[in-house]
């Protein structure tokens, strides 16, 4: 069976039953008695073995199978999930991860040693008192060979019922064989019930399977032991029906028998009346498969489409909003009512379209999230604190861009938080706080941001230290620690080379940790910022925005030159005149309502070299801010407001910090955004 | 371009003009060749780097090749075009002042550049990085350049 087709959907399938493995298990971590999370689990792990063992991943298979041994001694209360148990659950979902993982980046998943995990998966269900169910699956297929040589001597006998015979006999005067065909399992094979699917299948395309025993339902939930008996109506030869069953893996041996009904049945008209009820399961063999079928793949309301695809059509509807705004242009130029109406209408379709775009690349940010349960548990034990996660608002949507990069980030702030912030169990006792520390992880909307928070109750930042710190690294002068405020202390946490903790620990504190965090917010169009409180707790806050790709810039002239100040960071828009700018020592500022603003002369800050034919008398300033600091930007001209699709320089430009990008305007030339966040410092 | 040598004994040059000498780069790695249209400047670049142009709705960093090299740099003509090139994952443009034609020429008439003009000449040291090869086609010399070194991508030269 050809496979790679189906391997991506293998691939994401597995991710999400490993994902509610980890999850689950956390659940009957915290309550072994929780028979919903073990029904799931055990779920996942039979799900999980079906697909790897379709796929042809033994060593998955092999793993999960263990695993559901034991899961199943829990299931049956046979077996208290203890904390080992569950520990040794975890380890084996990591090793399956691991699996997955080598799968897709196209290595063997057996690479991954899990010989000491399938030895404690075993002792584990063998050394219970009841091991007789833990072996129950190992016995059956132990006992299966002795049954498969009796059937061998056995006379390949199967009940014929009226109704088969009729089929039988009408089948053989249209030409068709009817053949008696017995498969007989390896006694290796795991899912009997994917293996019997396929055979079904296989058959199905030779012929019609008029009859199976057992009967098809009962081969779907293996409820058979290594062979079974199916009756096939079919115009091929016998070897081809065998040779076409033995491909199939993990087949043993195909009997096959021809069907000579000696005599013509004679039906008595009572016996028939009697029989439909037995008689029956033949039809519905392919009906219940293929709504069995259906049911796995969870019908047709969603589909899997790779990233790829979505980017690509993004940026076609990039493209289009640009040749859009071109036949504005052009209309607006040349005066033609008709076209402007007709692309106004246009207009309500391409953002209609956008919004569209945006929302199928919107995910949940709960997918980042859920993997937190986990990573907080492993390191609440390795550090020997208690804590208890709580998470808010994982239903917040963002673009996929933005959440496949704010994992890390994230990881980072919790072990942060986990490392630094909270406190040892006994330490929280004496400063009168619960033993167990909370970490929280919020997100939420917040206009056209995603804010997503992470907080800790634990010991909080001492702005003092901090700023000894930084002085004593060199981060800052002296100078600047003594013009410092406490909030503008705390902040040195960002720079880069800073670390608080004395002591280099494997989870965080290697001094370039928030660095980093800050570079990768900052990169995805993001803020960060922290608050705290001595022994209350921190606060990190991170602002993205909703999308990167397609934002709304104000673009500006400068001297010939056009540039794109995002719209989202401008406050306000003035024209003044030269005598308006007034300088505080060298600098230069203006006062708008009462507030002193420092201007940047565009045109000196991009070295913009003065064009003979261009002329301004008038001075414009866009006001822009970042955070609550705010800065005017003098430029020539306004030129109008306009959605722009944010394109990047490449890898040839990627140094110049100034710009964060650039965009095709309507008539096809390129503006530079602005960076208004380095442009103010 | 040392690959390709090695692979087969003919290498196809597209051939462009810089001021009076003519240059050559391999067909390989050239994606088109375009008219000169409007460019972007962007600060902050060093000087050889023009700006940006718009390759159907993608930006394209543009370099002026002969301010790369180290030759006078004039006004653009009728005649100046843009040669778009890929190197490894890089894209980018070319500005030369003219394309003549695609040359097929065998590599047993390229010299190594370094074996006629001595490398210890500080004086040209700069610009001799630049260059790979001389293709010598009946007289015509060619001088092939090395992509790597122009995009400054020389570490993973070679």
């Amino acid at each position: 069976m050809d496979t790679s087709q189906y391997m991506e959907m293998f691939l994401e399938e597995s991710k999400d039953h490993l994902q509610s493995l980890n999850e689950r298990l956390l659940d009957l971590e915290k309550d072994p008695e929780d028979s919903d999370a073990i029904n799931e689990i055990f779920r996942s792990a039979h799900t999980l073995k079906g697909m790897s063992a379709t796929m042809g991943f033994t060593a998955i298979a092999e793993l999960t199978h263990d695993m559901e041994n034991v899961l199943d001694l829990i299931r049956n209360e046979k077996l208290h999930a203890d904390e080992d148990i569950v520990d040794i659950l975890f380890k084996s979902v990591d090793a399956l991860q691991q699996m997955v993982d080598n799968v897709e980046a196209g290595n063997p998943e057996d690479s991954v040693d899990v010989k000491g995990l399938v030895e404690k998966l075993n002792a584990i269900a063998s050394g219970n008192s009841t091991g007789s169910i833990a072996k129950s699956s190992t016995d059956k297929s132990s006992a299966a060979p002795a049954d498969a040589a009796d059937d061998k001597k056995a006379d390949m006998s199967i009940e014929l019922t009226d109704i088969d015979k009729d089929l039988i006999n009408k089948a053989k005067e249209s030409g068709l064989r009817a053949m008696h065909v017995r498969i007989i399992l390896a006694e290796t094979c795991v899912l009997k019930a994917v293996r019997s699917y396929m055979v079904m299948s296989a058959l199905d395309e030779l012929g019609d399977v008029i009859k199976s025993v057992p009967p098809a339902e009962d081969l779907e939930q293996e409820k058979f032991d290594l062979s079974f008996d199916v009756i096939l109506l079919t115009g091929e030869e016998e070897q081809r029906v065998e040779s076409t069953l033995l491909g199939i893996s993990e087949i043993k041996q195909v009997m096959i028998e021809i069907i000579k009904l000696d005599a013509p049945a004679l039906v008595p008209a009572v016996k028939k009346a009697a029989v439909p009820a037995v008689a029956k399961p033949s039809a519905p063999v392919k009906k219940k498969q293929a709504i069995q079928h259906h049911d796995n793949m969870k019908g047709g309301q969603s589909v899997r489409v790779g990233i790829e695809k979505l980017d690509s059509l993004m940026n076609l509807v990039g493209e289009l909003v640009i040749n859009k705004t071109r036949l504005e242009q052009i209309g607006n130029t040349h005066r033609i009512t008709e076209l402007v109406e007709t692309v106004e209408q246009m207009d309500r379709v391409t953002s209609d379209l956008q919004s569209i775009v945006m929302k199928v690349r919107m995910v949940p940010v709960g997918q980042v999230f859920n993997r937190f349960p986990r990573v907080v548990r492993d390191l609440a034990k390795e550090l020997g604190k208690e804590v208890n996660l709580t998470i808010e608002g994982e239903e917040t949507e963002l673009d996929r861009t933005v959440i496949d990069e704010i994992g890390d980030p994230l990881v980072h702030l919790i072990r942060n938080s986990m490392d630094h912030g909270i406190e040892h169990p006994d330490d929280r006792e004496a400063k009168g706080k619960p033993r167990v520390g909370k970490v929280g992880l919020i997100a939420r909307h917040e206009g056209n941001n995603v804010i997503i928070m992470v907080t800790d109750d634990g010991a909080g930042m001492d702005a003092a230290v901090i700023r000894d710190k930084a002085l004593e690294k060199g981060v800052i002068t002296q100078e600047d620690a003594d013009n410092m405020t406490e909030s503008e202390a705390v902040r040195l946490i960002f720079l880069p080379g800073f670390s608080t903790s004395d002591v280099i620990t494997d989870v965080s504190g290697r001094g370039v940790g928030m660095d980093v965090v800050r570079t990768t917010i900052e990169a995805l169009g993001g803020v960060i910022d922290v608050e705290t409180k001595r022994n209350a707790g921190s606060i990190f806050k991170i602002k993205l925005p909703l999308t990167l790709a397609i934002i709304q810039a104000l673009l500006v002239n400068v001297q010939k030159e056009i540039y794109a100040i995002p719209l989202a960071s401008i406050d306000s828009t003035i024209n003044i005149t030269p005598d308006d700018i007034k300088t505080i020592q060298n600098r230069e500022t203006i006062v708008i309502r009462g507030e002193i603003i420092p201007i940047v002369r565009l045109n000196q800050a991009l070295n913009v070299p003065p064009a003979a034919d261009f002329d301004s008398d008038e001075i414009y300033i866009v006001v822009v801010h970042i955070g609550d600091k705010k800065c005017g930007i003098m430029v020539d001209r306004l030129i109008g407001q306009q959605e722009i699709v944010i394109k990047t320089l490449g890898k040839l430009l990627s140094g110049i910090k100034v710009i964060s990008g650039a965009t095709v305007l309507g008539n096809g030339q390129i503006a530079l955004i602005l960076d208004v966040a380095i442009l103010m410092q | 371009m040392e690959q390709q040598e090695a692979a087969s004994s003919e290498v196809q040059i597209v051939a462009f003009k810089l001021k009076r000498e003519e240059y050559g780069i391999s067909i390989l790695n050239v994606e088109e060749i375009k008219r000169l249209t409007d460019i972007t400047r962007v600060p902050f670049t060093p000087e050889y780097i023009k700006g940006v142009i718009n390759l159907r709705g993608s930006v394209l960093p543009v370099i002026d090749l002969k301010k790369r090299i180290g030759l006078p740099d004039e006004e653009y003509s009728e005649s100046t075009r843009i040669i778009v090139i890929k190197l490894e994952d890089i894209t980018v443009g070319m500005i030369v002042d003219a394309v003549t034609e695609v040359l097929t020429v065998d590599t047993n008439c390229i010299t190594n550049y370094k074996q006629i003009i001595s490398t210890e000449n500080d004086l040209h040291a700069e610009s001799n990085k630049f260059i790979s090869g001389i293709g010598n086609l009946n007289d015509r010399l060619v001088i092939l350049l090395n992509l790597y070194e122009i995009l400054g991508l020389n570490n993973e030269n070679k």
